[in-house]
């Protein structure tokens, strides 16, 4: 037997535990290799000081502190078995999805016609503030009756109806009551212009500044005009080269609003 | 190792028999506590982490499919805990921090003998002690499991999941690492 073989035997020379030839091999080596014999000598020290080493008792406060922390986490564990009882989830789909059904009646009250108190306590959207000293905001004017915008004025000839609603909620939405342009809120005409491009509605507004007509930009999409009543008949001009819808039916005749001076024309871009 | 004792006192605890715990609480503390102080070194550091494995006992009780193995099944979650904990500390600097002033590794003076040799005696088991600690963590383990807890090829194996012969040659590695640093510390000599 080599110095190098007799090493790994030593835990199962220690307990016993070697075959008879290598029992053999190995206590004739150490016999013969004082180096080796001292090496085992070495490691049986350690093997009796570790044995030799004491337990320690463990603290008298060891179980007590242990149920003290598991009554510490009983709270939570009795919340989340709750939560696992009730057998509450919610995937990222379905979280999504009740996400966006939120926001989406966030936006449908805000923008509802319906005045806030029917929805919420009448007595705290009405008086609340008011008595708190917060600041007051005006409501939003209700819109009038629209029943007499029905018809539509485009290339093909035909009705669209559905066009009306998005000219009133964009002035409705977009004009502050305070506003100068608070008294144009009804104006005489509502104009909606669909599928324009850019450059044709730049050049759309070139041609009614040129006319010296007074125009007004509320919102990006939607601008105000005030026109002689003797113009009204240029105004179709312009807006025939456009697929629009014209409100009321009535302002498609160019004696309409022969009463007044000046004529106001909401125009909205779709 | 009391195995049917352990046996029975889970089989009661998971009927609900709290009692159970503690009592299996009482049966393996000792045992528990030594391995968590062969990792730590520091007693109020060995009490939360002894403390910190019977909770997690208490709270995964239902994981333990044979009441039976129950003792493996300790030693295992113990020795995780032990591991996570003896790294989280090691990166806080905390065994770097610790002198031979601590309080806890001072002279305690044992009636029936005298200080000089109650010294000495701590003092070698505190040598020792810190000996087995610089180990590396895989040569720790089997020391700890083999040699202070005391445990048998076959439950240090199922523990450590490894085979019986790995675990046997990991032993001896282990022993002659220790031997070389207590020779290096004075403590054998030929």
């Amino acid at each position: 037997m080599q110095c190098t073989e007799t090493k790994p035997l030593f835990t199962d020379f220690a307990d016993n535990t070697l075959t008879r030839e290598e029992l053999h091999a190995l206590t004739d080596h150490l016999l013969g290799c004082r180096d080796c014999a001292r090496e085992w000598q070495e490691f049986q020290q350690t093997l009796n000081l570790i044995h030799n080493l004491e337990t320690q008792a463990p603290p008298a406060d060891l179980l007590p502190g242990i149920q003290a922390k598991l009554a510490k986490r009983g709270l939570f564990d009795r919340a989340w078995g709750l939560a696992e009882a009730l057998n509450f989830s919610l995937s990222i789909p379905a979280a999504a999805a009740v996400f966006t059904i939120a926001m989406l009646a966030g936006f449908l009250l805000k923008n509802s016609p319906l005045e806030q108190s029917t929805i919420f306590s009448p007595q705290s959207a009405r008086t609340a503030p008011q008595q708190q000293g917060e600041i007051f905001t005006r409501k939003r004017p209700p819109i009038p009756p629209n029943a007499i915008f029905a018809v539509s004025h485009n290339e093909g000839g035909g009705q669209n109806g559905n066009l009306e609603p998005l000219v009133h909620r964009a002035l409705t939405t977009h004009l502050a009551p305070d506003n100068d342009a608070h008294r144009l809120l009804s104006p005489d005409i509502h104009v909606l212009i669909e599928n324009i491009d850019h450059d044709s509605r730049i050049a759309l507004c070139r041609d009614i500044l040129h006319r010296s007509w007074h125009l007004h930009q509320i919102t990006p999409r939607l601008f105000l005009v005030h026109l002689p009543q003797a113009d009204l008949g240029a105004l179709h001009e312009l807006l025939g080269r456009q697929r629009v819808a014209l409100m009321p039916a009535a302002a498609t005749e160019p004696q309409f609003g022969n009463g007044k001076k000046i004529l106001t024309a909401a125009i909205c871009f779709q | 190792m009391p195995y049917q004792e352990a046996t029975e006192l889970v089989r009661a605890f998971r009927q609900g028999d709290h009692q159970s715990f503690n009592r299996l609480v009482t049966l393996y503390q000792k045992k528990i506590y030594n391995l968590a102080l062969g990792y730590v070194k520091q007693e109020d550091e060995a009490k939360d982490l002894t403390q910190d494995i019977f909770v997690t006992v208490f709270r995964q009780i239902d994981k333990l499919k044979d009441e039976s193995k129950f003792g493996a099944w300790l030693y295992q979650l113990a020795m995780n805990h032990c591991r996570n904990r003896y790294q989280k500390l090691r990166r806080r600097g905390f065994f770097s921090n610790q002198s031979l002033d601590d309080p806890e590794t001072g002279l305690q003076l044992s009636s029936g003998t005298s200080p000089e040799k109650d010294y000495e005696r701590q003092n070698t088991s505190r040598l020792v002690r810190e000996a087995i600690a610089s180990l590396t963590p895989a040569e720790k383990e089997v020391i700890l499991l083999r040699d202070l807890q005391e445990l048998s090829y076959e439950e240090i194996s199922e523990i450590l999941d490894l085979p019986m012969g790995t675990v046997k040659s990991k032993l001896n590695r282990a022993r002659l690492a220790l031997k070389n640093r207590l020779k290096h510390d004075g403590l054998t000599k030929a």
